[in-house]
């Protein structure tokens, strides 16, 4: 398998972007110093030895390195196994060092996953945060509440979340904090307290990390500020957030009337099969008078039907409240005529017919 | 689950609840089944709700922002006729000079106070800006969802906002404070003359130094001319669905926030369709959440005294009157203030029946739909008509 790597530089991202996030992640060192680094590990990853660090790369630098990977894997979207496997050597290579964020990583890694390890990997995993939290280590606190919330202890986690707060509340880590407080205050309902938490975490986190923070915040203010909620949830369909499309469809279709726009966020949520979607591109398309549209995205939704039994009660329900526009929709082909006397009669009785089926084949 | 309790931005678009206003028919017959109007009737014929000016409730009423509902002119005039140090013959000439400084110390006390408002509700512009009524339509929400989880809500009051409704109108009031130069160099020029200017062009005077006269004209060009000819409720309209006509028909009309006709004229030559709605939006909110403290304090309060002033006030901002009634004279009258009351009732029954705010279990948005604004000034009453003295005694029978 690791015979099969290809080379570093082929796979390597644009040096004019991890420059960017260098600068970003306040590296002392230029991609000139570090790129022999991921080369020299990347190539004894392939070996399969264990790489020798050069002098001057310490095991924060190395940590740094590892966060350049992720943050253009977050960027990108895009997960290449090959910069993945390199990341991983460099947080191990970063553990072996002696670096605290790095074992601690490692060992939240382990704790998540008890039944592909070892008895003793996860005691010693769990002697690792014990010594970790006792040093008031501020990731290892974090990682503390994030566990406790993947478990369902909100008393915990608000209590790790504050903790870490106390310690450090303008970082990037914070926003990131504040944004999983404001999850809990949102599930207890506490909307008020949950609103402050978000807003503090999407001024602390960039987009890509907070988009939970800005759909929860789009939700809060869907009803009393709609155009404030729209913004954010625009922000959140910028970065392929499911959920928003649907959302932003629905809030553009009956709180602002604009029935393309609402057509081209169902457009793109029916890309993810999202039955609603496709409901209101239907509702779109007859509200437009589109009714070719209306017949093709009626055949979808039948197709969705049969390929999925979760949703046929509420399609019923839908095709029931929908009976006369399914009628009319049905009446337009969305199918070119082929004949061409066909087509010829077609425009004679209906204009309509004719448009739609010569410019849109 | 969280979105759960957010779905209800699907169903924005329409009242999912049939609903019916209000009638002397639907009241005399069985089926009456608006809970809240059955509690306000009692809470009013019972004596827990009246108008008084003596001893009016303190949170709710902030009557040094509004003007006079009576002219004191012929109390003067007799004051003056009984007063046997006046010779008779001056009597005419004291009566009016008397009334003139009367006036004069009016508009004094009234820019006072009008000046001293902004000075009190200064901390809050910090605070809020201008958008004091959204984010306590936020709160109301945040509250009522919070009611509406807990396990035994029952009748318990819902949490109440960090303002009662005394500061709230004082806060929308503030604006009057822009008047006070312009009308400043009117009573310095015009001395006891400035009440003629103020009848003639009253919206120049802040708002709490009207004369009933001049209060008349201005209620008159806010009348709403819909009243008696909607024939069944609107259905749901968003600001944003609203045709921009429509819209400007009711910031024409509207007397929350007066949008001057050169602003509205400035809208529709660069075709700004957003502020013209927003402004809309901000109407609605103060609206709801002015109605909403009220209510809060009448169901939740043993007592509850609202100001004479304070009723022509909100009846004129939720336009429950006709253009040719003067509200000043029927709220100093038993029966037009019963008359006065009774709308605000039968408004506040249609608007909020079965909402989270009067025990029910649907929010406020969830019942209307999100801002709707084609119920905006809707009278409760069947075809969108006002009560009159004629409707009492079905409305007060027992």
């Amino acid at each position: 398998m690791s015979q099969q790597r290809p080379e570093l530089h082929g796979v390597f991202p644009q040096k004019r972007m991890i420059n960017r996030i260098l600068f970003e992640l306040d590296s002392k060192h230029t991609l000139r110093k570090l790129y022999p680094v991921y080369d020299s590990i990347y190539k004894d990853m392939q070996k399969g030895i264990d790489s020798k660090v050069p002098k001057g790369i310490s095991p924060s630098d190395l940590m740094i390195m590892k966060k350049v990977l992720e943050k253009i894997r977050n960027r990108t979207k895009n997960i290449n196994p090959h910069l993945l496997a390199l990341e991983n050597a460099l947080l191990d290579k970063s553990a072996e060092l002696g670096n605290n964020d790095a074992i601690s990583l490692l060992a939240f890694d382990v704790l998540k996953h008890p039944e592909h390890n070892s008895l003793e990997d996860v005691d010693h995993g769990k002697k690792l945060i014990k010594m970790l939290y006792q040093q008031n280590h501020h990731l290892t606190i974090k990682l503390l509440g994030d566990f406790s919330l993947k478990y369902g202890n909100y008393s915990e986690a608000l209590k790790y979340y504050l903790k870490f707060l106390e310690l450090e509340d303008r970082t990037f880590l914070a926003g990131e904090v504040y944004g999983k407080l404001g999850e809990i205050n949102f599930r207890k309902p506490n909307l008020q307290m949950a609103e402050q938490f978000f807003l503090k975490s999407i001024k602390l986190t960039p987009l890509e990390y907070s988009v939970h923070s800005y759909f929860y915040l789009a939700q809060i203010y869907m009803s009393s500020d709609p155009p404030k909620a729209r913004a954010l949830m625009e922000n959140c369909a910028t970065q392929g957030f499911r959920e928003s499309f649907k959302t932003l469809g629905f809030l553009e279709m009956n709180y602002f009337g604009d029935f393309r726009k609402a057509q081209e966020w169902f457009r793109l949520g029916s890309e993810l099969f999202q039955l609603e979607c496709f409901m209101g591109f239907f509702d779109c398309c007859t509200e437009l008078e589109d009714w070719t549209e209306a017949n093709k995205c009626y055949k979808d939704i039948l197709r969705l039907q049969d390929t999925n039994t979760r949703y046929k009660e509420a399609i019923d329900r839908f095709l029931t409240n929908r009976q006369i526009e399914v009628t009319e929709a049905r009446k337009y082909s969305f199918k070119p005529f082929t004949d061409s006397k066909t087509f010829e009669q077609a425009t004679k009785t209906d204009p309509i017919i004719s448009k739609e089926n010569k410019w849109e084949l | 689950m969280i979105r759960g309790g957010f779905s209800y931005i699907i169903r924005c678009h329409s009242t999912s609840q049939s609903v019916s206003p209000l009638s002397a028919s639907s009241l005399s017959g069985s089926l009456n089944s608006n809970l809240l109007f059955d509690k306000l009737k009692d809470t009013y014929l019972s004596g827990k709700l009246v108008v008084k000016h003596e001893d009016s409730t303190i949170s709710l009423n902030s009557t040094s922002s509004l003007p006079m509902t009576q002219f004191p002119k012929d109390e003067i005039f007799i004051q003056v006729s009984q007063d046997e140090k006046v010779g008779f013959w001056r009597k005419p000439l004291v009566k009016w000079f008397r009334l003139g400084v009367y006036m004069v110390k009016y508009y004094k006390k009234g820019l006072k106070s009008t000046y001293q408002l902004a000075k009190d509700t200064k901390p809050l512009v910090r605070q809020y800006g201008d958008k004091m009524a959204t984010e306590f339509c936020k709160l109301v929400e945040f509250r009522e969802i919070a009611h509406k989880l807990k396990e035994r809500p029952g009748s318990e009051p819902i949490e109440s906002l960090p303002l009662n409704r005394r500061q709230f109108v004082e806060f929308h009031r503030r604006k009057e404070v822009w008047k006070i130069p312009l009308f400043f160099i009117l009573a310095l020029v015009f001395e006891e003359f400035t009440a003629v200017i103020c009848y003639l062009w009253p919206k120049v005077a802040p708002h709490n130094c009207l004369t009933p006269g001049a209060f008349a004209k201005i209620t008159k060009s806010h009348a709403n001319y819909e009243v008696g000819k909607i024939v069944q409720v609107p259905p749901y309209k968003s600001p944003y669905i609203m045709q921009t006509n429509e819209v400007y028909d009711i910031l024409k009309s509207s007397s929350v926030e007066q949008t001057p006709k050169w602003k509205l004229g400035l809208y529709r030559l660069v075709n700004n369709k957003v502020l013209p709605r927003e402004t809309l939006v901000k109407i609605h909110h103060y609206l709801f959440v002015d109605d909403w403290l009220l209510l809060q304090h009448i169901l939740h309060n043993e007592y509850t005294a609202l100001a004479p002033a304070e009723l022509v006030d909100c009846i004129r901002v939720r336009q429950l009157y006709r253009s040719e009634e003067d509200l000043n004279a029927m709220v100093n009258d038993v029966q037009g203030q019963s008359v006065l009351l009774w709308r605000l009732i039968i408004y506040w029954a249609f608007r909020f029946d079965k909402t989270i705010t009067c025990g029910g279990n649907s929010l406020f948005a969830e019942r209307w739909g999100v801002n709707n604004v084609s119920i905006l000034n809707y009278s409760g009453w069947e075809n969108g008509d006002l009560i009159g003295s004629n409707d009492l005694p079905i409305l007060e029978f027992r």
